[in-house]
C-alpha cells in the first residue's frame, strides 16, 4: 500500500535546524511534544532554506506518512498561537520571595497593590507597599515580566521568605532564580558618544549599556555588538524587543528618533571615507565601503580648566548663592522717555555720545534714588555682621565680553550728569571689547543694573554680586496696550524690572519702595529733572 | 583594614562589573557577596534646616529628597517644624485617627505622610527630624540612640528608646514617635520631639471617631510629655535642633569645619524642580483621603413611622474604600420589612461612588424620610 500509515510513538529525531539553540537542552526539559510544536513554529518562521529533516516526532495519534517522505510535511495538531516575538513560547514561572526588610521582621502587611495579575512589569517597577511596624516598604519586582498568582491580598500577612506574586519570565532569563544584583546586571551609564578616529569605520568603543544579563546572553548568541543598538528601555535600557528589531532589519539600520542625528563636525580629523548611512551617494569607482551601523557621534569632548574670568564667575557665584535673594518684580510705562528718545539722542551727540540710550538715565535715577535708600547702596561682610554703608554710588552695568559676564562699574554716579554717565559707560564697553578693563573699574561696585533687555527677556532672576546687596535687571521694551486714566486703551511701551535683594539686611517694603521711586522717575522724567542732584 | 576581596566586591557594588574589571589584576573573583557589604568610608553627613512651616512643602520635601537623591555618600539630618496640623500615616483613616469636625472648624490641616506609623499632631513647639539614609544603612534605633544621647548630654534629660521605637521619658511618657519608608535603594526613619507642644490641643485633635471598623493601622495612645516641661526653661526648639545638628555631624568624627555643616533650606518648587507637583499631590483629596483604607461604620438611624417595623430605629453600616461609599448595607436585616430592605439598596445604589462624608447618615435618614415612587406602588396590606 502506498499509504502505509506509521503510527510512531515517542520516537524522535533531532532537527537539524540550523537557527537557533540547539534541541538536546530543550528536549531534555520539555520532552519531545516541544520539539513538535518548535518544529512547527520554525517552519513559519525561516523564511530562508532550511535543509528538509526528517521530522518523525508525533504525538499520540496517527499521523499519515508516506515512508519516503523527507519533508516537514506533518499535520499539525497542536497549534502555537501565542507569539509576540520568534522566540520560542517558553516561560517560567518565578516565584518572587519577599526579601528580608531588615530589624528581624517576619512578616508584614500587605497595604496597597500597585499592579493585578496579567500586568506586565519591569525590573524595578513598585509591585505594592508592605507595612511593617511603622516602616513602610515599597517592594520593587526582581525581574521583567508578566504577574501571575497574586499570593495575598490587600490587609494579608505575608512572610519573609514566602512567595509575594509569581512572575512570569521568558525562559532566556537564566539568572532568574538567583539573586540579580543590580551592581552586576546593569551598567550605570549610556553608550558613550565618542568616535574612534583613527580607523576608517567607526566603532564606538564599548561604554557602559544598559541591559539585563538575558539580553546580553542573546546578543552574544547572534553576533550583536550590543553598542550597536538602540535602546529603547527607560533610560536606554536595550530590551529584548530591540535586539530582535535589530536582527530584522539586519546591520544596515539607521538611527531612530531616540537619538539625535550625527552631526558632522567639521574638524579635520574626520575621515572622508566614512559612509554614513543615507548621506551622499558613493562616488564612482570607489568600491563601496560596507557602512557601518552609525549610532551618534557628536564630535569630541573638548575639556579645558576653567580659568581667568570664568574662575571668578564661579567663585563669584558660588559665594553668592550663599546670599538669601529675594526677589522683587514690576513694570516700568516708558512711553514718556521713549517719545523723547529723539530730542535725548540729538543732545548726546552734541555731546559727543553717540546712539545714546536710554541706559544713562535708568544708571542716574537709580543713583537718586539710592539717595533716599543708603541701605541698598551698602554692602555686608561674610558673616553679615557689620554693614557699612558707602557713600559714593558705583553703579555696576553687567556686560557680555567674549571672555563672558563682566560687571566693570561707574564711580560716583551721585555726582555724574547723565550725559558723564553715557561717556562713562561708553569707555567701559569700549575696554570691555578690548579686554583692557582695569581692576579699578570692575572693584568697588556698590550696586549693579543689568540691561539684559538688550538681548531679550522681561522678568529675570538675577544673582547679586557680593558683597553687594541689591541687584536689578532690566527687560527688553515691548509695545503693548494698556489702560490709561481715562479708561482708554493705549500703546505703551511698557519694561520690566526684576530686583534681587539680600534679604537678611533688605526687608521687601523697602525695595518695593526704592523700586517705586526709581520707576516714578523714569515714568516721568520731568520728576526726575525736578530731584536731579 | 580591608581585605582585597572585599575591595573588590565594594567597588562591584558601587560602580558595576567595570569595576570589578578594573580590579581583576588583584586576581579577584567579581562574584558579589549577597551580604551587606559596608561601604569603604562613611558617607559624609549632611543637616537640613527647613525654612518653612508649611506642613505640606516639607513632606514634599521629605518625598523629594527621598525620590531625588542618592544616599550612598552622604546621609542627610532633615529637621523641620510645622504650624499647628495634624499628620496621619501612610495607611491610616483619618476619621478614626483625627477629630476632623473640629480640626476643620480650627483651620487645622490634616496631612497624609508616605511613611506608616500612627497619627500626631505638630506645632511650633514640636520638632521633627528626618535621617536619610542609602536603604543598606537603614538603622532606627543608631538614630534614636543619638537623639537620646543629645538629650542626656546636653539636656541632662533621661530620656531612652523603648521596645516600640518611642522615646520616653520618667514612667513611660511618651516624647516622641517614630515611623519609617524604606524603598528599593533609600530610606528614610522619621521621629517627632514634644518640646513645648500645647498638650491640651494635641489631646483634642486626636480624639478620632473609634466606633469605625477598619483595618487601616491604628494609633496606640499613650501619655506624652515635653521636654520642655522637664529639661527646664533653657530647652527650646531651637537649642534642641541646634544640638541635634551638631551632633550628628561630630559623631562620625567628621571635623565640622570639613562638613557641609547646616545648610537652610527653602522648599520651594524654585529651589527643588519637581516640588510644586509633589506638594499638590500632598494636598489633593486623591492622597488624603483616597488612600483611605477601606472601613465601616455603623450607626443606628432613627425610621420613619412607615417604615418602622419592630423597631423605632435601624443598624445602618456604611462601606466605603479609598474614600469612597461602596456600600449602604442594612444589619439585622430580616427584621426589617421588604420596604426598608428596598428602600436601603436604592441608598445604595445612588450612593455608590459618592465621596464618603461625616454627614452620611444625615443624608440616609433624610432619604429614608423622602417619598419614594416605588413606595406608591406597594401596599401596606
Amino acid at each position: 500500500m502506498a499509504s502505509a500509515l506509521r503510527c510512531i510513538k515517542f520516537s524522535y529525531r533531532f532537527l537539524n535546524i540550523n537557527h537557533g539553540p540547539t534541541q538536546t537542552n530543550i528536549i531534555s526539559q520539555h520532552g519531545p511534544w516541544c520539539v513538535y510544536g518548535r518544529a512547527h513554529m520554525h517552519t513559519h518562521k525561516l523564511t530562508h532554506a532550511h535543509t528538509p529533516t526528517r521530522l518523525v516526532t508525533t504525538t499520540a495519534c496517527w499521523l499519515p506518512l508516506s515512508p519516503t517522505h523527507t519533508h516537514t510535511h506533518t499535520r499539525l495538531v497542536h497549534a502555537h498561537t501565542r507569539s509576540l516575538h520568534t522566540t520560542l513560547p517558553t516561560h517560567k514561572l518565578v516565584p518572587f520571595i519577599l526579601a528580608d526588610i531588615g530589624e528581624g521582621i517576619k512578616e508584614v502587611i500587605i497595604k496597597e497593590w500597585y499592579v493585578n495579575e496579567g500586568d506586565t512589569v519591569a525590573q524595578f517597577d513598585s509591585l505594592c507597599e508592605v507595612q511593617s511596624d511603622k516602616a513602610s516598604v515599597t517592594i520593587t519586582s526582581r525581574y521583567d515580566g508578566v504577574v501571575r498568582n497574586m499570593h495575598y491580598s490587600v490587609d494579608d500577612t505575608a512572610f519573609v521568605g514566602k512567595p509575594l506574586v509569581d512572575i512570569e519570565v521568558s525562559k532566556e532569563d537564566d539568572s532568574v532564580g538567583a539573586e540579580v544584583q543590580e551592581g552586576e546586571a546593569i551598567s550605570v551609564g549610556r553608550p558613550v558618544e565618542e568616535a574612534v578616529m583613527e580607523s576608517d569605520t567607526f566603532t564606538l568603543p564599548k561604554g557602559k549599556i544598559l541591559t539585563t544579563p538575558a539580553v546580553r546572553r542573546m546578543a552574544t548568541q547572534h553576533k550583536i555588538a550590543l553598542h550597536e543598538v538602540v535602546g529603547s528601555g527607560k533610560d536606554g535600557r536595550i530590551l529584548k524587543e530591540d535586539l530582535l528589531l535589530f536582527l530584522e532589519h539586519g546591520k544596515s539600520k539607521t538611527t531612530t528618533t531616540t537619538k539625535p542625528m550625527t552631526t558632522t563636525t567639521p574638524s579635520s580629523r574626520v575621515p572622508p571615507t566614512h559612509t554614513h548611512t543615507g548621506v551622499g551617494a558613493p562616488v564612482v569607482g570607489v568600491p563601496p565601503v560596507p557602512s557601518p551601523v552609525m549610532v551618534k557621534v557628536l564630535g569630541q569632548d573638548r575639556k579645558e580648566v576653567i580659568k581667568g574670568f570664568k574662575k571668578a564667575m564661579v567663585k563669584s557665584m558660588s559665594l553668592a548663592m550663599q546670599i538669601p535673594h529675594f526677589g522683587y518684580c514690576d513694570e516700568i510705562d516708558v512711553t514718556r522717555l521713549v517719545e523723547v528718545k529723539a530730542s535725548l539722542r540729538a543732545v548726546g551727540e552734541a555731546a559727543g555720545i553717540p546712539r545714546m540710550s536710554l541706559l544713562p538715565i535708568f544708571i542716574k535715577a537709580a543713583s537718586l534714588a539710592l539717595t533716599h535708600f543708603p541701605v541698598i547702596n551698602a554692602s555686608v561682610d561674610d558673616k553679615c555682621e557689620n554693614i557699612t554703608y558707602k557713600a559714593s554710588h558705583n553703579i555696576g552695568v553687567a556686560m557680555d565680553t567674549k571672555e563672558g559676564l563682566v560687571v566693570p562699574n561707574i564711580k560716583g554716579v551721585q555726582a555724574l550728569s547723565v550725559v558723564e554717565v553715557a561717556g562713562e559707560l561708553i569707555r567701559l564697553h569700549q575696554a570691555g571689547l578690548n579686554a583692557t578693563l582695569t581692576t579699578h573699574d570692575i572693584t568697588a561696585g556698590t550696586f549693579t543694573l543689568s540691561n539684559i533687555g538688550s538681548i531679550g527677556g522681561t522678568y529675570a532672576k538675577p544673582v547679586i554680586l557680593p558683597p553687594e546687596v541689591a541687584i536689578g535687571a532690566i527687560g527688553k521694551i515691548q509695545v503693548l496696550p494698556r489702560y490709561d486714566s481715562v479708561g482708554q486703551v493705549n500703546k505703551a511701551h511698557i519694561m520690566q524690572v526684576s530686583w534681587s535683594a539680600d534679604h537678611r539686611v533688605i526687608d521687601g517694603a523697602t525695595m518695593a519702595r526704592f523700586s517705586n521711586l526709581w520707576k516714578a522717575y523714569i515714568e516721568n522724567p520731568v520728576t526726575m529733572m525736578m530731584y536731579m542732584k | 583594614m580591608l581585605s582585597l576581596k572585599k575591595l573588590s566586591t565594594n567597588l562591584v557594588r558601587n560602580y558595576g562589573p567595570l569595576g570589578a574589571v578594573s580590579t581583576s589584576l588583584y586576581g579577584s573573583t567579581s562574584q558579589p557577596s549577597p551580604s551587606r557589604p559596608r561601604a569603604t568610608e562613611p558617607p559624609k553627613r549632611v543637616v537640613f534646616i527647613s525654612q518653612s512651616t508649611d506642613v505640606f512643602s516639607n513632606l514634599a520635601f521629605e518625598d523629594w529628597l527621598y525620590k531625588n537623591w542618592s544616599f550612598e555618600k552622604r546621609s542627610i539630618l532633615f529637621l523641620w517644624r510645622n504650624s499647628p496640623c495634624v499628620v496621619i500615616g501612610r495607611h491610616q483613616n483619618p476619621l478614626v485617627e483625627a477629630n476632623i469636625p473640629y480640626l476643620e472648624s480650627a483651620g487645622v490641616p490634616v496631612a497624609r505622610r508616605g511613611s506608616g506609623g500612627g497619627a500626631v499632631y505638630h506645632d511650633h513647639g514640636n520638632l521633627n527630624c528626618t535621617f536619610f539614609t542609602a536603604k543598606e544603612r537603614y538603622d532606627r534605633r543608631q538614630n534614636l540612640e543619638l537623639i537620646c544621647n543629645v538629650l542626656n548630654h546636653d539636656f541632662g534629660i533621661q530620656a531612652r528608646a523603648n521596645n516600640r521605637d518611642d522615646i520616653v521619658v520618667g514612667h513611660d511618657n511618651k516624647v516622641s514617635g517614630t515611623a519609617a519608608k524604606l524603598g528599593r535603594t533609600s530610606a528614610y526613619h522619621h521621629c517627632t520631639l514634644l518640646v513645648r507642644t500645647d498638650r491640651q490641643q494635641l489631646r483634642l485633635a486626636l480624639q478620632g471617631d473609634k466606633t469605625i471598623q477598619s483595618k487601616a493601622t491604628h494609633s496606640v495612645s499613650s501619655g506624652v510629655a515635653n521636654l520642655g516641661d522637664i529639661g527646664g526653661k533653657d530647652m527650646t526648639v531651637e537649642k534642641l535642633l541646634a544640638s541635634l545638628g551638631r551632633t550628628f555631624l561630630t559623631e562620625q568624627e567628621q571635623d565640622p569645619r570639613l562638613a557641609n555643616g547646616f545648610t537652610l533650606i527653602n522648599p520651594t518648587d524654585d529651589w527643588f524642580p519637581g516640588l510644586g507637583k509633589i506638594e499638590a499631590d500632598l494636598r489633593s483629596v486623591e492622597w488624603i483621603e483616597g488612600k483611605t483604607p477601606r472601613f465601616t461604620i455603623s450607626r443606628s438611624v432613627s425610621l420613619p413611622p412607615c417604615l418602622a417595623g419592630t423597631s423605632a430605629s435601624a443598624n445602618i453600616t456604611v462601606q466605603a474604600y479609598h474614600g469612597v461609599v461602596e456600600e449602604v448595607r442594612l444589619e439585622d436585616g430580616l427584621m426589617a420589612c421588604e420596604e426598608l430592605t428596598d428602600l436601603v439598596l436604592d441608598i445604595s445604589t445612588s450612593l455608590k461612588g459618592t465621596p464618603y462624608t461625616p454627614g452620611i447618615f444625615c443624608d440616609i435618614s433624610n432619604r429614608l424620610r423622602l417619598p419614594q415612587p416605588l413606595h406608591t406602588q406597594r401596599s401596606f396590606l
